[in-house]
């Protein structure tokens, strides 16, 4: 129980870039990678979003997986953020380790699934696209086309799916269930959620302005974001030096609203505590918060409520929401890893488009990148539609 | 470290049974059963209740009957699993998206379509801000949920976690079910749970919850001693790693008094559990759930709760008997269930000595 | 305008799936928010989806919805004002 978890292998592709180095170079340069929709048919254009630069074509072809395959676009990020993550870690032959692979997806096979609905309904010209509609097919998808797993489940917690599928992993880890497992979470774009957050309301027609007093929504992103954790006695067995270790987590209820969070965020602030708690740290050791910071009214305004009653003052906080835009399922792993990638390269992350400051607030997001600002410890706010809101503490191995 | 035993000290279920004791449903030509809905109003105010679909209704009953059951008011944690999720709100706005070329749509039908929805829904009746999850992996997206509070009652992280296993089976995911060969094209019989010669199976829904907890009391059914998830790999067979896990319990098959199998008159998938489960004196008791309750992906929710029944009641009811009905003291039930033979769930089921 | 209110009294039984209400039952100058029907701000975009679908008047912003939606009377006048179809 006492046992670190140490973080040996990162695997990432989004907006931004399609692996580390090309993401790294994107976060440095605050270079964002929101634009008009290029691949997703939707007619809401207006809408702008974060999409990964490669057709399903292109991705299937990176994959090296059959043109023809029945696969979804969710499930090839996930094999491609997967394959860099086991690569990094050293891990070449998955059947040879107890290893799991624990994966957040809210979208699952739906991007196909409303492509083909109607003849899934009336003629059977595409039945074998039913299989891969649920959530769990995914998953199964990416083990397929990854390595032999000896489990693999999959969490659906919309927008706190990856911090979830790491919580449960670390747990399973520090159980003696696995000696390995991936977690993260991978979402592609499907015109279902895109116009579900239309209904809403929610939507910005420009890229999102996390933590501004005029901001006006979320920019729908897509990508995936995986992790390799496992002990540090292990990976000092298999001669891997850990990356960085996960000091603590939490997860809590808002138990307010199926969409709105509560005015005090009190669920937010439950789940950082419980972070905290569990890593020993106090709240001053935190140099770094990658917030959830979607850009909508209320959540930027609950979550900072709830962030600066627990941090006196608040450390340098941002959301890369707007380089980025919203991975949903995605964004627990994608965003984590794009704070370890700021750590390990010493910077702070802008939050983009950024202009004034919220009223009710009393900070300010970080304005330009922060270069040469080393981080010790950081902390990752993931908060999903039902209020289920989860924090991660990351710190650096030095 | 010190790990903590774990007890089913409450459950609830809304299922295609009546209230009372086990009958076999009429199956009828189509083999597909919905469920006997409560009076949902006895349960969940009208303002609630008017936005929320079938399935979160029903979860919210059955959560709120397992809360009843087991003596508590607040859990330390609500984890669902579920394969489809909320699918009829779900084909609500799929099928108005692309008809009214997404335009002019429903927030209601969308953010009640997120499979979180059933877990989130009783936190926000209950005020309850604690640990809170869903699983959603096939047909093991309920042994899942049970597995993440088994895990942490034992590390002691929680006291008692409220497991949900929710599904419906809307006519139009069933239709499309039927066309990637799901549904048996004849009619049911009980022979075909005997010994299945066709393939397919009978379709049904429901809505299954389990409180577990680690104190044993006056509301204890049965103790979980172990559970496994396997994702099964090339070089990997099953009877192995079941002796493997009935070993580290310090057993063997012919100690297990009766093995609670997912059996569903499918000649396919009944074929790997009659590859490890005989008949005769030394094999356990074989009990079988699915001609009871339907098939659906969190359906192991409904044979989790009968083998719960059985070692609180030291008693089978007689439909459950897959074939011989012996009546020997039951002290362990293998809880088994497998998806398409790639994942399998073994569970440990024991008798609590008071 | 009394037409338009038994019509909006009947849609708004539909979309918001008031089950087993009539419109009888629902008082035009009664607050549709807090008290009276005790709707929500899920409901309040609900009514913005329908003023659009069948009256074609598009809110931009569902903060308007506040004054707008105070009842069915200031709905059916605003509708009146402003419907293009």
């Amino acid at each position: 129980m006492n046992q670190r978890i140490a973080i040996t292998g990162l695997g990432i592709i989004s907006a931004i870039g399609n692996n580390q180095s090309d993401t790294l170079r994107s976060l440095l340069q605050s270079q964002s990678g929101i634009g008009e929709m290029q691949f997703l048919d939707s007619i809401h254009h207006e809408f702008p979003v974060g999409e990964v630069k490669l057709s399903d074509a292109e991705l299937k072809k990176l994959c090296q997986i059959d043109d023809e395959s029945i696969i979804g676009r969710t499930t090839l990020l996930g094999i491609l953020a997967v394959r860099e993550a086991l690569k990094e870690a050293q891990i070449e032959q998955v059947e040879k380790h107890k290893i799991g692979l624990i994966s957040g997806t809210t979208v699952g096979g739906m991007e196909k699934s409303e492509q083909f609905y109607l003849d899934f309904l009336q003629n059977d010209l595409h039945n074998e696209y039913i299989n891969i509609h649920d959530c769990g097919a995914c998953t199964e998808g990416i083990v397929e086309h990854t390595g032999n797993f000896c489990f693999c489940t999959t969490i659906s917690t919309a927008c706190s799916s990856a911090a979830n599928a790491l919580i449960m992993g670390a747990n399973m880890l520090k159980a003696g269930y696995l000696d390995i497992v991936v977690v993260g979470g991978a979402e592609c774009l499907s015109k279902f959620h895109l116009n579900g957050f239309n209904t809403l309301m929610i939507l910005d027609k420009t890229p999102c302005k996390p933590f501004d007093q005029n901001r006006s929504g979320i920019t729908l992103g897509e990508g995936a974001g995986y992790l390799v954790l496992e002990t540090e006695e292990h990976a000092a067995k298999r001669n891997v030096k850990p990356i960085c270790f996960v000091s603590g987590y939490g997860n809590a209820c808002d138990a307010y609203h199926q969409t709105a969070s509560s005015p005090d965020g009190k669920g937010a602030l439950l789940a950082m505590q419980k972070a905290l708690k569990m890593s020993g740290l106090d709240p001053t050791e935190i140099d770094y918060i990658n917030a959830h910071g979607t850009g909508t009214q209320n959540n930027d305004l609950s979550e900072g409520i709830a962030v600066q009653q627990l941090f006196t003052p608040v450390p340098p906080i941002s959301s890369t929401k707007s380089l980025t835009g919203h991975t949903t399922s995605a964004a627990g792993g994608v965003e984590i890893i794009l704070s370890i990638l700021a750590m390990k390269n010493q910077f702070l992350p802008q939050n983009l488009n950024y202009q004034d400051k919220i009223e009710e607030l009393n900070f300010e997001p970080i304005k330009s990148n922060m270069l040469n600002h080393p981080i010790q410890h950081f902390l990752k706010n993931s908060f999903g539609f039902g209020g289920n809101n989860s924090s991660i503490i990351i710190s650096n191995n030095i | 470290m010190k790990q903590h035993n774990v007890y089913i000290n409450g459950v609830g279920s809304i299922s295609i049974q009546e209230e009372g004791a086990l009958a076999l449903p009429d199956w009828g030509e189509e083999n597909y059963l919905r469920c006997i809905d409560p009076p949902y109003a006895q349960y969940i105010s009208p303002a609630l209740l008017r936005r929320m679909s079938k399935v979160v209704k029903r979860g919210i009953v059955s959560a709120l009957l397992a809360l009843k059951d087991g003596g508590i008011e607040m859990p330390d944690a609500i984890i669902s699993g579920t394969g489809l999720g909320c699918i009829e709100d779900t084909e609500k706005f799929l099928s108005a998206m692309i008809e009214q070329n997404e335009q002019f749509l429903q927030p209601t039908h969308f953010i009640q379509s997120t499979h979180n929805t059933v877990s989130s829904q009783i936190a926000i009746m209950l005020k309850c801000y604690n640990y809170n999850n869903t699983f959603s992996h096939l047909g093991i997206s309920l042994e899942n949920a049970l597995f993440d509070g088994f895990l942490q009652i034992k590390m002691g992280m929680l006291s008692n976690a409220l497991i949900n296993g929710c599904d419906e089976m809307t006519p139009d995911y069933h239709l499309m079910l039927k066309k990637v060969g799901f549904w048996k094209d004849t009619p049911f019989q009980m022979e075909d749970m005997y010994q299945a010669i066709t393939s397919g199976t009978v379709a049904g829904e429901g809505c299954n919850s389990l409180l577990l907890s680690n104190e044993k009391n006056e509301h204890t059914y049965a103790e979980v001693k172990d559970i496994q998830l396997i994702h099964l790999r090339n070089n990997n067979n099953i009877e192995e790693l079941l002796e493997h896990f009935l070993d580290r319990n310090g057993l063997t098959l012919s100690e297990i008094d009766a093995v609670m199998s997912g059996i569903n008159g499918d000649i396919q998938n009944d074929a790997v559990y009659d590859k490890l489960y005989k008949e005769g004196e030394n094999n356990p008791t074989q009990l079988i759930y699915r001609h009871l309750s339907g098939d659906f992906f969190t359906s192991s929710g409904f044979g989790l709760i009968q083998s719960a029944l059985v070692l609180k009641n030291q008693n089978i009811e007689p439909l459950l008997f897959r074939k011989e009905n012996k009546k020997n003291k039951i002290r362990h039930i293998l809880f088994h269930n497998h998806y398409k033979n790639s994942t399998h769930a073994l569970i440990l089921l024991s008798v609590c000595s008071n | 305008m009394k037409d338009l209110i038994l019509e909006l009294k009947e849609e708004i039984i539909e979309v918001l799936n008031f089950e087993g209400m009539t419109p009888e039952d629902i008082d035009e100058n009664a607050p549709l928010f807090g008290d009276g029907l005790g709707l929500d701000s899920i409901d309040a975009l609900e009514l913005i989806v329908l003023m659009e679908k069948k009256y074609g008047i598009k809110l931009a912003d569902p903060n308007q919805g506040r004054e707008i939606f105070a009842s069915i009377a200031t709905m059916a006048a605003y509708i009146t004002e402003h419907r293009t179809k």
